[in-house]
């Protein structure tokens, strides 16, 4: 048996079929989910944008144009459902939103090609997995917003520029651009912060 | 935001790893990185750049997620206000936008509500109108009556230089006669105080501006019978004496013969004035009561109240033909 597209579940959902919400829910829940924790990094802040966001999508199905594709529309809204949270989280004055990367130490931002010309960052051997992974993970959730959900909406799922660009409301070319300057603002980032735990390391040896 | 210069084949590269490439560019990509040693260098710069990421995996959702969302949707649902399921005809949990034929039932539901009720609306509107012009009359009846009891029982009179006439409008007038608005002498009695000025305004009459006190107040003031859509007892005629004629009728809705401002070729027995849509008008008599009528032929032994006499063309200078025939003119 074919199995139904996005656009014909919710078509069906809105025609009253009863499980073709919970079919979409069921499709889409896990991926959306590792975009709002990637986005978030915080589990229960995730799970409840998670159902922020179908909430909303079952609210709003009828307004959705069935000419156009339904997953970049689930990411869109999950992006402004988690956008809220951090916004409000800011508000709160638990972390500073939006920090901006100081990519060459003078406030400038380092490009991509400079990066890629330049000695890239090796990874020491010896890091652990759990390490890594934490390191990696607040290299990321230094980067601002804009970069950061482009950035995790290209490498981690994996969407064409097109879908970006729909998700984030914003042209193709400013997708690629930013993409670009994420690239080269992760790997700086990322090299500045392996060479002061060496520098640490070496200091307490 | 912030912008990024980068060489033609960053984007090549940084597509490759992110796995947006066609086959057909992949390979070409790769014989290129075959051949040309700096691309290559970058190739795998941007590789260890990227080779990260992978590290940060992130945990599956919750087993529950799935069911705490549908649950969650559920429950909002359940507890939605009513209203909103007026826009969910199907039955779905989804709703729908109106189509046109929603908006088309929607407006021949109005359509027929605004059918029904705009007669019975217009009906009251009409009711309305005409007791608010007797209550005019009936100041004015007390007016008068106040006039007449200082006045040792003499109707309000203002003639000009000491002759009077009607305003025949448009009839053709003689260059011998002074001509002036007999609602100058009904107005005295709001030059007097005795009414206000609005009691002169009719509201289903056309004219709805009522005088100034000013206006009236001037020496010699001769008043826009536009600002009056009450016709009264030619004064320039026989006058009776108030208590002589009580049921005569003194003043009444606009004379459909004058109406306007013009002389109207009008049948005056079967036309009623048109304040109220010629359906009928409200007349004072001198005794102070006011009726409505739909007969013109209202007056004394059921006289005609719009014309003096059987008079068909008026030059202003016609009179009664005796004190109990009615003629109320502007």
């Amino acid at each position: 048996m074919k199995t139904p597209t996005d656009e014909q579940l919710l078509v069906d959902h809105l025609s009253g079929r009863p499980d073709a919400f919970e079919l979409l829910v069921r499709r889409h829940s896990p991926e959306l989910y590792r975009f709002v924790l990637r986005f978030t990094n915080n589990s229960v802040a995730a799970d409840d944008v998670l159902q922020e966001t179908f909430l909303q999508v079952h609210m709003s199905a009828a307004t959705f144009d069935a000419g156009r594709r339904l997953k970049p529309w689930l990411f869109s809204v999950a992006a402004n459902k988690a956008r809220d949270w951090l916004r409000k989280r800011s508000r709160r004055g638990e972390l500073p939103l939006d920090a901006q990367i100081d990519g060459d130490g003078d406030g400038g931002t380092v490009t991509f090609s400079a990066l890629l010309a330049s000695d890239a960052p090796e990874d020491p051997g010896d890091l652990q997995a759990d390490e890594k992974r934490k390191l990696v993970r607040s290299v990321v959730e230094q980067l601002p917003a804009a970069l950061r959900e482009v950035l995790v909406l290209a490498y981690y799922h994996k969407l064409p520029y097109k879908q970006i660009a729909e998700i984030l409301h914003a042209p193709v070319g400013t997708i690629k651009s930013r993409l670009h300057t994420a690239v080269g603002s992760f790997g700086k980032a990322y090299r500045d912060v392996l060479q002061a735990a060496e520098l640490d390391g070496g200091e307490n040896e | 935001m912030m912008d990024t210069r980068h060489a033609p084949d960053d984007d090549w590269l940084l597509d490759d790893q992110l796995g947006l490439l066609s086959d057909d560019d992949r390979q070409r990509l790769h014989e290129r990185l075959r051949d040309d040693p700096e691309l290559a260098a970058r190739h795998r710069r941007l590789q260890r750049v990227l080779e990260p990421l992978d590290a940060w995996t992130t945990p599956p959702p919750p087993a529950d997620l799935v069911e705490r969302i549908l649950d969650d949707i559920a429950d909002r649902h359940e507890n939605a206000p009513v209203v909103r399921e007026v826009f969910l005809p199907y039955g779905g949990s989804g709703g729908r936008r109106l189509a046109m034929h929603d908006l088309l039932a929607v407006a021949a539901v109005i359509a027929f509500f605004f059918a029904i009720l705009f007669p019975s609306m217009s009906v009251v509107r009409q009711r309305s109108h005409r007791a608010a012009c007797a209550s005019n009359l009936a100041t004015v009846g007390r007016g008068v009556s106040a006039y007449a009891l200082a006045n040792r029982d003499a109707l309000p009179y203002q003639p000009v230089g000491g002759r009077s006439s009607f305003l025949p409008a448009g009839g053709a007038r003689s260059a011998h006669v002074v001509y002036a608005p007999n609602s100058r002498s009904l107005m005295l009695i709001a030059r007097l105080r005795l009414v206000p000025v609005r009691v002169f305004i009719c509201p289903s009459g056309k004219r709805r501006v009522p005088l100034k006190y000013t206006d009236l107040d001037a020496p010699g003031a001769a008043p826009d019978v536009q600002l009056c859509n009450y016709d009264s007892l030619n004064m320039a005629g026989a006058t009776p004496s108030y208590s002589a004629a009580a049921r005569l009728p003194y003043m009444s809705d606009a004379n459909p013969l004058f109406a306007d401002q013009k002389f109207n070729a009008v049948n005056p027995v079967v036309t009623n004035s048109p304040n109220h849509g010629k359906r009928g008008q409200n007349i004072l008599l001198l005794d102070g009561t006011v009726r409505w009528s739909i007969d013109p032929n209202s007056g004394h032994r059921n006289d005609n109240i719009w014309q003096a006499g059987n008079i068909t063309r008026y030059t202003g200078t016609e009179v009664q033909e005796s004190a109990d025939d009615t003629f109320l003119v502007p």
